[in-house]
């Protein structure tokens, strides 16, 4: 016998599904048919937040760079004064802050957008 | 048991009309479908995992995901080569996360019997050699080797499910057939020997 009709031979052998399997079957479908749909996520109503929040960290960093480099520039000509150093942390602080405010809405947002999909839920079932 | 599964009884025309009775709303008419496919999903799943029970729990779990992705089904290819990918690609899935026992070919057993010779067993412990030898194949020849021998789809259809070309698949399937060649030929010169 070539390997072709070994193989092909094979499939005389074959399992015969169980009484019940046709019933297990259906039983998973027609649970399946009565669930409610899954929740989609919101994209288009969370697509501007996160344009918005990508445009926010952008201007933060481009903003926490540029005075970064007016803080060196000046130390690097050694006519800063204490004042301005001071003006130049306060700056960074700032930035630090708004760096801050950020994460902190967005950690926010999060908790609301989870409590709003659990109030859902909830009123689906 | 041994019980002959033809391709030849499932009609394409009744899957077409139950699908579009279970899109329309009426789950029974699901269960057509369930009882045309069930012998090849099942039998299918046990040439992946060699266990009876978890055949029938991965075939189940392939109608539940052809039922839920019912509606991605185009029309541009066979139900049959749809529904077998579903399965396909789940099996697949749990070949990796729960590989079944791997047996090295070199372990594959001999018939020892002694009533083989008359007794049929020669030809099952073959068989069961052979089957082992194609579960040691590496994936892609063995999932084309299966499809296509055991599963009985044709070259067109084969191709379809693993997403290759025609052409990919005839150099697997004689790469896979040149494999089981050399490991039977290995077997049968140890046999010799002993």
């Amino acid at each position: 016998m070539n390997p072709d009709d070994q193989l092909r031979s094979l499939r005389q052998t074959t399992i015969t599904p169980s009484l019940a399997f046709t019933a297990k079957v259906m039983s998973a479908v027609r649970d399946e048919a009565t669930m409610p749909a899954p929740i989609v996520f919101p994209w288009k109503r969370a697509i501007p937040g996160f344009i918005l929040a990508t445009a926010c960290v952008c201007i933060l960093y481009g903003r926490s760079i540029e005075a970064w480099r007016s803080v060196d520039a000046r130390i690097a000509t050694q006519r800063i004064s204490d004042s301005q150093l001071s003006i130049a942390n306060a700056v960074l602080v700032s930035s630090c802050g708004w760096i801050f405010l950020a994460l902190s809405l967005s950690a926010v947002a999060i908790w609301l957008s989870d409590r709003l999909v659990d109030h859902m839920q909830m009123k689906s079932t | 048991m041994v019980v002959q599964v033809g391709r030849t009884n499932l009609s394409a025309a009744e899957d077409e009309s139950d699908v579009e009775k279970t899109l329309a709303g009426n789950v029974d008419a699901f269960e057509g479908i369930v009882r045309r496919w069930q012998g090849p999903l099942i039998n299918f799943a046990y040439r992946f995992c060699r266990e009876r029970g978890r055949a029938e729990e991965l075939a189940q779990e392939a109608f539940l995901r052809a039922y839920r992705s019912l509606a991605s089904w185009r029309r541009d290819s066979a139900f049959s080569t749809w529904l077998i990918s579903v399965a396909m690609n789940l099996y697949r899935t749990e070949y990796r996360r729960r590989p079944p026992e791997f047996i090295g070919f070199e372990d594959v057993p001999e018939p020892r019997d002694i009533r083989a010779e008359d007794g049929g067993l020669q030809q099952r412990n073959e068989d069961k050699a052979l089957h082992m030898a194609v579960q040691s194949l590496p994936t892609k020849y063995r999932e084309a080797v299966v499809l296509f021998y055991l599963q009985d789809l044709s070259l067109a259809e084969t191709a379809q499910v693993l997403r290759i070309a025609e052409g990919t698949l005839k150099a697997r399937l004689f790469r896979g057939r040149e494999m089981l060649r050399k490991k039977l030929t290995v077997t049968e010169e140890r046999k010799e020997h002993q």
